[in-house]
């Protein structure tokens, strides 16, 4: 072995004696803190059975109509959010980036609001809105609508700058409008990706929604909540087991879409 | 030659892009024909979404200087109990890494075991894949819900509910780019007689490595998310100091809770920008 190679092999073990070490305190300050021990939940796991098998199951679908009216509310809440939320993403996505708007202060100002808009959770939206709207559907709408934008325009804007700036580039040496731009160059080439990010977020917003309700923003999630609140564990696991059946059909659903549509 | 752009590597679906030989791509509407369907029927989906779930428009536009009183509210940050709010943080950070290393870990074993390239046997495979999308389909709060049952109300059930989460997610992920090595190199070591343990931590394991880490940090933020709003079913942490807040009308602190998760969630956005751009080079 030669010289070089040595010393690249003697750094590469230090950085990851390094990582490993830095990994283990971490690890073993978080263990301490949280008391957590996983061979205690491991063998306490009985009860988890009993409560399953015995309170939640077999499940109570004695009131059909209610549970299929608020899971359409959960899915219309997700579906009509979203395709809102990428409406808006994408206006701010072409604000957001230098080759379509080559303003460096728009561009930073929009992204900083992107990120505060993605970085708080969607529950957390939820709640601040129900303090100001009410219980009800409205809240679930916006606080989907909100935190999906804010990821939504990042998702977008990288699309952009990792597809389309070259052919963007091209095209502005033509001496094209940026509307030109736009509509000829820089949609056409990342529609594809849009569409594809557009797809998970419908996927992350069902799951989202279905939580939502919980803090009284409308669905499917307040349904169980309530169930849960007056100890009707059989209805509630109705309920759930609705849930894990629209998320499974929507994911099937979208994993369809995106096969014939990114062909 | 093909160069494969793969497009925001740290997505739920990558999405390749294969430029062949020096074409460009120009407009086609032909070739975007489904697209454009797909995008009309979505936008006339909405309409029904948005007139069936009877939003009351007005009502929400009257509302809004209540929303700006609120937010101002929230604005008014409140440093009265700083500690306790100082402790759910760490609570929910150090639920967050606990559940993101444990459940790391079993998503390493269940993905080799799920990916089709590695797995001892095919049926295990397939039906360990059926039970990530099982797992996955219920929300992180009933999981922890159910847990809260049998470890009491504290982080443990916090962490032990998202490990389930993780485990799947990290299951099917880690598959996907167990998958994705290729043939060549397993077959190679499997000629000069590698066992299989040998075959995954020589072949398997480096050249996915990149991926691996990819999948974790997205995990990472998507688990302080989550953790953040487990206190709402009584599982500890900085979102049981926001619900009791907010219920108390102390929105000051309420607000001071919110802009410490933007800040930490900021923090590691950034963090895992910097790490990715460092393993990819």
């Amino acid at each position: 072995m030669n010289r070089v190679s040595e010393v690249r092999l003697k750094s590469s073990n230090k950085k990851f004696i390094i990582s490993i070490f830095i990994f283990s305190v971490i690890f073993i300050l978080s263990t301490i803190f949280t008391k957590f021990n996983p061979v205690v939940a491991f063998t306490s796991q009985g009860e988890f059975w009993r409560f399953i098998f015995v309170d939640f199951l077999p499940p109570n679908f004695s009131k059909p109509e209610q549970i299929l009216n608020a899971s359409l509310q959960t899915f219309y809440m997700a579906f009509g959010s979203t395709v809102v939320a990428a409406f808006f993403a994408l206006i701010f996505a072409f604000m957001g980036t230098y080759s379509i708007c080559n303003n460096k202060i728009l561009n930073k100002i929009i992204r900083g609001i992107a990120s505060v808009l993605r970085n708080i959770p969607a529950i957390i939206w939820a709640f601040v809105l129900v303090a100001a709207f009410g219980i009800g559907n409205t809240v679930g709408v916006l606080a989907l609508i909100i935190s999906t934008t804010g990821f939504l325009i990042r998702a977008f804007i990288e699309t952009l700058d990792e597809l389309a700036q070259e052919s963007i580039e091209a095209l502005r040496a033509t001496g094209a409008s940026t509307f030109a731009v736009i509509t000829q160059s820089a949609i056409p080439i990342s529609l594809p990706g849009f569409i594809s990010w557009f797809l998970y977020c419908i996927e992350t917003n069902i799951r989202a929604s279905t939580i939502l309700g919980m803090v009284g923003a409308g669905g499917i999630g307040l349904l169980m909540t309530g169930y849960i609140k007056q100890y009707n564990y059989h209805s509630a696991s109705a309920v759930i087991i609705t849930i894990i059946v629209i998320i499974i059909a929507v994911n099937l659903l979208t994993e369809y879409l995106r096969k014939i549509l990114m062909k | 030659m093909n160069e494969n752009v793969s497009v925001l590597s740290q997505g739920m679906y990558t999405h390749t892009v294969r430029y062949s030989g020096n074409k460009i791509k120009i407009k086609n509407i032909k070739h975007h024909m489904p697209i454009y369907i797909f995008i009309f029927a979505s936008i006339m989906l909405t309409i029904v979404s948005f007139f069936s779930l009877d939003l009351d428009f007005s009502k929400a536009v009257s509302r809004m200087p209540k929303v700006v009183d609120v937010l101002y509210k929230l604005g008014n940050l409140n440093f009265e109990n700083f500690g306790i709010t100082i402790r759910t943080f760490t609570e929910t950070v150090t639920v967050t890494i606990l559940a993101t290393i444990y459940g790391g870990f079993l998503g390493l074993l269940v993905g080799a075991l799920a990916a089709k390239n590695i797995t001892p046997c095919r049926p295990l495979s397939l039906f360990l894949k059926m039970m990530f999308s099982l797992i996955r389909a219920v929300p992180t709060p009933v999981w922890v819900l159910l847990i809260l049952a049998c470890l009491g109300f504290g982080m443990s059930a916090g962490i032990v509910g998202l490990v389930f989460h993780v485990v799947a997610f990290f299951g099917r992920t880690f598959a996907q780019s167990f998958e994705e090595v290729p043939d060549g190199s397993i077959e190679a070591l499997e000629a000069v007689g590698a066992n299989k343990f040998q075959i995954f931590f020589s072949a398997v394991l480096p050249s996915s490595f990149t991926s691996l880490i990819a999948w974790t940090t997205l995990r990472f933020e998507i688990n302080f998310a989550e953790a953040a709003i487990l206190g709402m079913v009584g599982a500890g942490g900085i979102g049981y100091t926001i619900m009791a807040a907010m219920n108390g009308y102390k929105y000051g602190r309420a607000g001071l809770a919110v802009v410490i998760i933007f800040l930490f969630s900021y923090g590691v956005e950034v963090l895992v920008t910097a790490i990715k751009r460092k393993v990819k080079v």
